[in-house]
């Protein structure tokens, strides 16, 4: 008996199964394709109070950076889980006058290259909020297609170091202005290192002379005692790291003093700090603003 | 004469085949058409999420939970971020709660949906499978409303959201729910009720509770042998203890307790009790609250280890988090179900034809992204 | 049909001293290209069609880029399949790898020669029609089994061994099948089983319906017959839900995943004039063939208006749940409808035999056959060869039986 159950079972299962196909095939209204790019599914669009444009994060696709709001902190860059995004600043003159943001805060850092590579992105929105002054964010423009400026013959390197036209460059300073400062930084750093060498050359010659006279000492006491002079090894490893020490320590104060003062994530000053002349025999490092969780060494700025 | 000894012919599944559910290479040795081993060779996704994680902030690695498990990506960071607040000792407000539910029910339904359409594809039918997308792709507009994304959200921050849901979400997800049972009745009519399904699938890949619980399955698959064991009911997270639904179990309708076709028609049960979980969920939603308030500047867990489960589509989802208190953890390890799941195909796949192996695979719901992490 | 052919080719005066055995020689090659080019516009045909059914039914548009609807994008992927390498596997059996393929495709077309397309359109009006196109098209099992072992891959060989299996099996309930049709007929040439198929009568001999004499309508059992071999010759084509040996889930594509570019293209040209040939014997046979379903143009007239009338109750009275019906099979059957009122000569044209019937029967057993594989999962093999041996097979032998004592009880034959 099941097998006369079996069969009826399975005329009516079958029955009721192609009842609900063919009532799709009579409706081809209903369809859910849509005819790309001549009919576009409408991307959501809404404003969540944060900036003036409508359309702020909405879907997460390509990066923006207005470049005439960004301060160079570098918070985006410490915030990037793939380590997409590249900046380098160098700091302005102190009669130098960059500009302010729309928000009224003082450029203090020229950013000279600010480079982000979309093939590395994975366009998890992370960078866009510690920004203090709200000058990256991501933009619905999903289409990464260009029918423009789309260069066939490339070589393998070109590809490589382009990305396909895939690494952004954000930083609007002419390449001009960055061979300069770069080669102010250049000159900068090479006459610190000069009277870096120099002071060595000068404390080493102090000791050496200190050392001459032990020396003589000890020959005059060898001579007596029939032993060959030995050279004293100059310590020249502590000059060295001694101006380096004061440097670590005065950012980690800098950090407590940062956390005592309980500022919360979105509204992030720039600590006044004191800049100095670039002079070569301080180095101190102005804090850069860490607006939060910067414990990993990504947090090292350029000096300039 | 004796009996006729036929050879025993190694069948390579191999990683790249339109059924296996991403890239993973089962061995089969057959005689004929009956197969008497398997051996599934996983590591072809492997991308060392673990490690990675060592050398990652704590709020840097939710992008990278949603990628192990890619179809139910908002449990796993719901899962990672409530690990990390329970070392903390974070309080989370009202509203996150709710709409954390929210997502996370949303997902095991898309999810289910993913697992029921490939479940028929497996099989041989090709329509349902389309349905299922149909109304995945509402889920998916409505997370993309929500946080920008379709597939990968790094949404559920560790302490709260990473944005609001913005005005129009609530109206959106209640229109969702108003056909979504319409659409559930229709997958029955043409895919649950079908008596070529019921052949390919009742009685087929029987896996009994003592099998079941000894090799660790959990979740629908677990529940489809008659163990009520539910997460969010033995060990309730979250707001769950709020909410009214059931936890439907395999009982053997068209075969026998444990078969395929229960662990199938749990999830199908499941889509109906999620359902109901958003839809309380979002009348009881609170109108005030910040979903960032609760978000810690530094993530900083004390110095210890914990260990976490929450109820993932798929099963029992582990973060096992080791802290010595600087913001990079020292060790984290997932405990993936799918790959408890995948472990107990040779025990009940042995004795079938091929075309039953590929539909007890169906049935275990595998993602490849979360086995080999 | 070739030997009018021939007539005409002589009756033009140029050609007048032609011997009349190379006139028909010359029409019997004109005949076979038709036939071909028959078969390949048609499965040009059905391509477009299984997509654009298939789509429609997954809620969804199908070829839309191609020509105005996707119309041309048959011809641009014959054209690309054309253009494809041609890869033999290294260790494959060369020859049987290169016959294999044309061995189907060619007992496919073969049998197109005894099929009739209307009353005149005949290639070869044969005694034995019914029993020559059965067992021509048994010929496929020995090109599948070829192309599958040739492939040199165990899945290959797999799907070739159950493909095997299942045509064998289907082969004898669909043959009983017919042979309760050619019980009723009394004869295998399909021109006459056509030609009994003439004229109105009721339902089942006694229900006073008035219908087409058509055999579907001649009793229960052949009712039940015409099902029985529908399902059967679903399972003969490969078709789901007897797919087992292209399963795509499961073996890749079967026996034919070795074959790229244009002996795929042989194979799928194979599979749909398969198709056809399995929906013009069901019209053939079951449905009245060329017959038209209306005995004269008040019959069309009347006819189109019922239809016309059940629809529009249809899309008022029958709502689904979700959504509306669409407008187009309601405002095609209304605008036939008043044609037919207003030009009787249209009535009578709807109401002679001919080629137009013939292929609005076969294009709706297609669309039956496309409807079948779009809903329904897969059977197993075992469970395929369980439906063929328990359940077809003494449904058929039941068939047989029955129609003789239907046809003893309406005094249709005498003991």
């Amino acid at each position: 008996m099941s097998y006369f159950s079996n069969i009826s079972s399975a005329i009516t299962t079958l029955v009721d199964g192609m009842k609900v196909t063919m009532g799709y095939f009579v409706r081809p209204r209903e369809h859910v394709t849509l005819q790309y790019p001549d009919e576009v599914w409408p991307i959501p669009t809404r404003n969540i109070g944060v900036g003036e444009i409508d359309s702020y994060n909405t879907i997460r696709s390509k990066l923006h950076v207005d470049f005439e709001d960004c301060i160079g902190c570098k918070a985006c860059e410490r915030a990037c889980p793939v380590d997409c995004i590249d900046i380098e600043t160098f700091k302005a003159g102190p009669e130098e006058d960059i500009g302010t943001t729309k928000n009224d805060t003082k450029i203090k850092l020229r950013v000279t290259s600010f480079t982000i590579d979309m093939s590395e992105c994975m366009f998890c929105d992370l960078c866009t909020h510690p920004c203090p002054e709200d000058c990256i964010r991501m933009t619905p423009d999903y289409q990464f297609i260009s029918n423009d400026n789309v260069k066939l013959e490339v070589t393998p390197e070109e590809r490589w170091r382009d990305r396909g036209h895939l690494i952004y460059q954000f930083s609007k300073v002419s390449p001009i202005e960055r061979a300069q400062r770069q080669a102010e930084a250049e000159k900068v750093a090479a006459a610190k290192a000069a009277a870096m060498e120099a002071k060595k050359a000068a404390a080493a010659k102090v000791a050496a002379e200190k050392a001459a006279v032990e020396q003589a000492a000890l020959e005059s006491a060898a001579h007596e005692a029939g032993e060959a002079p030995e050279m004293v090894t100059t310590p020249t490893a502590n000059v060295e790291s001694a101006p380096e020490a004061p440097q670590i320590l005065e950012t980690v104060v800098e950090e407590e003093a940062m956390e005592k003062l309980d500022i919360p994530m979105e509204t992030i000053t720039i600590a006044e700090a004191p800049v100095e002349n670039p002079a070569p025999t301080e180095t101190t490092a102005p804090p850069e603003t860490s607006t939060d969780t910067e414990d990993s060494s990504k947090g090292e700025t350029e000096n300039g | 004469m004796g009996r006729l000894h036929a050879e025993e012919m190694v069948l390579n599944m191999g990683p790249q085949h339109p059924s296996t559910h991403g890239v993973l290479r089962l061995k089969l040795r057959t005689d004929g058409e009956i197969v008497s081993h398997i051996e599934p060779v996983i590591g072809y996704l492997h991308r060392s999420f673990e490690k990675h994680a060592e050398n990652l902030e704590y709020q840097m690695i939710t992008p990278f939970t949603g990628r192990c498990d890619y179809l139910a990506a908002m449990g796993s960071e719901h899962g990672y971020a409530m690990a990390v607040e329970k070392m903390m000792g974070i309080e989370l407000p009202e509203r996150v709660e709710y709409l954390r539910v929210i997502f996370a029910e949303l997902q095991r339904i898309a999810s289910h949906l993913v697992a029921v359409g490939a479940f028929g594809l497996d099989v041989g039918a090709i329509t349902p499978f389309i349905y299922c997308f149909r109304e995945r792709e509402l889920i998916l507009d409505l997370f993309e409303m929500a946080s920008g994304a379709r597939l990968l959200y790094n949404y559920i921050w560790i302490g709260g959201l990473a944005h609001d849901v913005p005005p129009g979400f609530v109206e959106k997800t209640y229109e969702f729910l108003d056909n979504f049972d319409k659409r559930v009745a229709e997958y029955n009519q043409i895919l649950t009720g079908n008596k070529i399904f019921i052949e390919r699938a009742a009685d087929i890949g029987v896996m009994t509770p003592e099998v079941a619980l000894t090799y660790g399955v959990t979740g629908p698959s677990l529940r489809g042998s008659g163990v009520n064991i539910d997460i969010r009911r033995t060990e309730p997270y979250s707001i769950y203890d709020r909410f009214d639904f059931d936890v439907p179990l395999g009982q053997g309708l068209q075969g026998t307790i444990g078969d395929s076709w229960d662990r199938y028609y749990v999830r199908v049960l499941e889509m109906t009790e999620s359902a109901k979980i958003v839809r309380q969920a979002l009348d009881q939603l609170p109108v005030e609250g910040d979903v960032k308030s609760a978000i810690p500047r530094r993530i900083r867990p004390p110095k210890g280890e914990i260990y976490f489960r929450s109820e993932n589509p798929r099963g029992e989802l582990g973060y096992y988090i080791v802290s010595n208190g600087k913001n990079v953890p020292v060790r984290l390890k997932m405990r993936s179900p799918a790959f408890s799941n995948l472990s107990v195909i040779n025990e009940i796949g042995q004795g079938w034809m091929i075309s039953d192996v590929i539909a007890i695979l169906g049935s275990l719901d595998i993602v490849l992204g979360e086995i080999d992490r | 049909m070739i030997q009018l052919l021939a007539n005409w080719i002589l009756s033009f005066d140029i050609l007048s001293g032609m011997a009349s055995s190379v006139a028909w020689g010359l029409s019997l090659f004109i005949v076979a290209a038709l036939i071909f080019v028959f078969v390949a516009l048609n499965a040009i045909v059905l391509v477009y069609f299984e997509r654009k059914v298939s789509a429609f039914m997954q809620v969804r548009l199908g070829p839309m880029r191609v020509g105005k609807f996707g119309t041309l994008q048959t011809v641009a992927d014959a054209l690309k399949l054309l253009q494809k390498e041609d890869i033999i596997p290294r260790m494959a059996d060369k020859v049987l790898f290169v016959v294999g393929p044309w061995v189907i495709l060619i007992a496919s077309v073969v049998t197109f020669a005894a099929i009739p397309f209307s009353d005149t359109l005949l290639a070869a009006n044969m005694n034995i029609g019914l029993f020559y196109v059965v067992s021509i098209s048994s010929i496929v099992v020995l090109g599948i089994v070829m192309s599958g072992w040739a492939s040199n891959n165990k899945w290959s060989l797999y799907g070739a061994m159950r493909s095997a299996a299942q045509i064998i099996s289907y082969e004898i309930p669909v043959g009983i099948t017919l042979i309760a049709v050619v019980a009723v007929v009394g004869s295998l040439n399909l021109q006459t089983i056509i030609e009994a198929q003439g004229g109105t009568g009721n339902l089942f001999h006694w229900i006073p319906i008035p219908l087409p004499n058509w055999f579907i309508f001649h009793s229960p059992f052949l009712f039940l017959a015409a099902f029985v071999y529908l399902i059967g010759a679903t399972a003969e084509i490969n078709r789901t839900p007897f797919d087992i040996p292209e399963a795509e889930s499961e073996l890749v594509a079967g026996f034919m995943t070795e074959f790229s570019g244009l002996r795929w293209a042989l194979f799928f040209l194979s599979e749909y004039a398969n198709a056809t040939l399995v929906a013009f014997l069901v019209a053939i046979v079951f449905l009245g063939g060329w017959q038209s379903p209306f005995a004269d143009y008040e019959g069309t007239q009347i006819g189109f208006s019922i239809i016309t009338i059940v629809a529009l109750m249809w899309s008022f009275f029958v709502r689904t749940k979700t959504g509306r019906l669409s407008v187009y099979p309601l405002g095609l059957s209304l605008i036939i409808t008043i044609a037919a009122w207003l030009f009787p000569g249209f009535a009578i044209w709807m109401a002679s035999p001919g080629i137009f019937w013939m292929l609005m029967k076969v294009g709706s057993i297609i669309f039956m056959l496309m409807w079948f594989r779009w809903t329904f999962p897969r059977l197993r093999v075992d469970q395929l060869m369980y439906v063929s041996w328990k359940v077809l097979l003494p449904l058929s032998l039941i068939n047989l039986m029955g129609v003789a004592v239907w046809m003893w009880l309406t005094g249709e034959i005498q003991f």
